[in-house]
């Protein structure tokens, strides 16, 4: 009998080193924590992966804080007496257009110069200082409407980037005119979740993917051998995916005259406003700017979307590590040539892909 | 084989089949079958299975400016009624595959179906 006990502790002990290593090897599996929050008027997902959840958790905290930071900043609409009205940047330049020069956070003085940019690569079509025009027209306020021509070119002798004036040296901006007011929409989240991304890098993330309505940013391979799966929804139909990206550490931001639409006496207008005609810009239904940076992704989605098809191709052949897909009003999807290998185009209705 | 190593194969075979079963209960998981998950700030206060052929349903959700009303019908869901200003979520109208979302932000309400996606996102 006592040799079946010693066969028997022997067993169990065998089936206990067994168990640990599962255990060892579960402990070790690599774990998703997805976090979310209502920020800049979306909801911002957070996906990050790894075998440490507690430091996973913290991370996605910093990040969340970043985004919220670069929000408070950016802010066009605080209440009065507020505390995000006070930690506004936008709100402080606007207020003081035509009295004084503001200083600003080293992160708005960097959006407001690249905005600038991006109002030179677009011969003013894309202009930072929209601000009244789409106080004009409604877009994110309560009540929309469509403006006569006579309101639309007194409003556009408000919106001109030439009259923003940056220094460098002071870090100060500075609207020229009164009546002139920054709406930093086509540019703050991209900008955000860049930093986020970053926050994320340098902390240590090896694979996250974060979410912001659309505005999206891969942080390494979804795994070993497979890149993010990104959909590229069909404009005219939203049960469909266009296509699929294939990106790896890499931004995808799409604008499109589908979204954020209000009806006005039964029309629907979008509020990608062209700064030179003062209208919602009409070549194109939807762009997808793919870039390294999500902050120049959503800059240029924003600005490309505006443009005429061939202008916009053209324009990011100039540019290096961005590619786009453009989907015109009259269902044409074209593509950057670098983007062949990373776009699987699927179908939809009416739509004719140029693989050219 | 003697008496005592048929005894303790008996016994090692025991603790295999009971860790077995353990297992599987620790790893099991439901059909996966078609569902609208809603979250109201981030916390699931209701998920509903979706079945073909089921006629309308209409669920009263508490969101942060108020009650909303989410509608479903057969494999789709919609918000019908939302106290927000913007109407966006509403406007969307109904959603069918897993890789679609409506949000009311205003009100912090998400809605979207619980299935397998072929992506990891969208973008649009």
């Amino acid at each position: 009998m006592n040799k079946f006990y010693l066969k028997l502790g022997v067993g169990i002990f065998s089936v206990l080193l067994l168990l640990a290593g599962v255990f060892f090897f579960l402990q070790n599996q690599e774990r998703q924590l997805t976090s979310e929050q209502f920020l800049m008027d979306t909801l911002v997902s957070i996906s990050t992966y790894g075998t440490d959840t507690d430091f996973l958790q913290q991370v996605t905290e910093k990040a969340f804080k970043e985004i919220r930071r670069v929000a408070d900043l950016t802010d066009r609409f605080p209440s009065p007496g507020t505390i995000a009205y006070e930690q506004s940047d936008v709100v402080k330049i606007n207020e003081n257009a035509g009295i004084s020069p503001v200083s600003v956070d080293e992160d708005v003085f960097k959006m407001l110069q690249i905005a600038q940019d991006y109002y030179e690569l677009t011969e003013g079509e894309f202009d930072v200082t929209i601000g009244p025009l789409m106080d004009l027209w409604g877009f994110g306020r309560e009540t929309q409407k469509v403006p006569t021509i006579v309101e639309i070119q007194e409003t556009l002798a408000l919106v001109d980037s030439r009259k923003l004036i940056l220094d460098e040296e002071k870090q100060t901006a500075f609207l020229s005119q009164k009546g002139m007011s920054l709406d930093l929409g086509a540019v703050a989240k991209g900008y955000a979740v860049e930093k986020a991304a970053q926050v994320m890098i340098e902390a240590g993330v090896e694979k996250a993917l974060i979410n912001a309505g659309g505005n999206i940013r891969v942080i390494g391979k979804k795994d070993n051998n497979n890149a993010w799966k990104i959909g590229v929804q069909d404009p005219r139909n939203p049960s469909n995916l266009i296509g699929v990206l294939s990106l790896n550490n890499e931004a995808a931001v799409t604008s499109g005259d589908y979204n954020r639409i209000v009806e006005i006496k039964g029309k629907s207008y979008h509020h990608l406003l062209s700064a030179r005609t003062g209208y919602p810009a009409g070549k194109n239904m939807s762009v997808t700017v793919v870039a390294l940076d999500s902050g120049q992704a959503d800059l240029l989605s924003t600005s490309l979307f505006l443009l005429e098809p061939q202008q916009a191709l053209e324009l990011v052949s100039r540019l290096n590590n961005v590619e786009v897909i453009i989907i015109t009003t009259d269902k044409k999807i074209m593509c950057s040539p670098g983007l062949r290998e990373k776009f699987e185009y699927r179908s939809g209705e009416g739509y004719s892909y140029d693989q050219n | 084989m003697t008496k005592t190593d048929r005894q303790l194969f008996l016994a090692l075979l025991l603790i295999g089949v009971f860790l077995f079963v353990c297992s599987q209960f620790f790893f099991y998981q439901p059909n996966p079958q078609s569902r609208v998950v809603i979250k109201v700030s981030g916390e699931i206060i209701q998920t509903i299975p979706l079945q073909k052929g089921t006629s309308q349903e209409r669920f009263i959700v508490e969101g942060k400016k108020g009650k909303a009303i989410v509608e479903i019908k057969e494999l789709k869901v919609r918000m019908l009624e939302a106290p927000c200003p913007d109407q966006i979520c509403v406007n969307q109208g109904w959603i069918d595959s897993p890789w679609q979302t409506i949000v009311c932000v205003p009100n912090e309400i998400v809605i979207y179906l619980d299935k397998e996606a072929p992506v990891d996102a969208i973008t649009g």
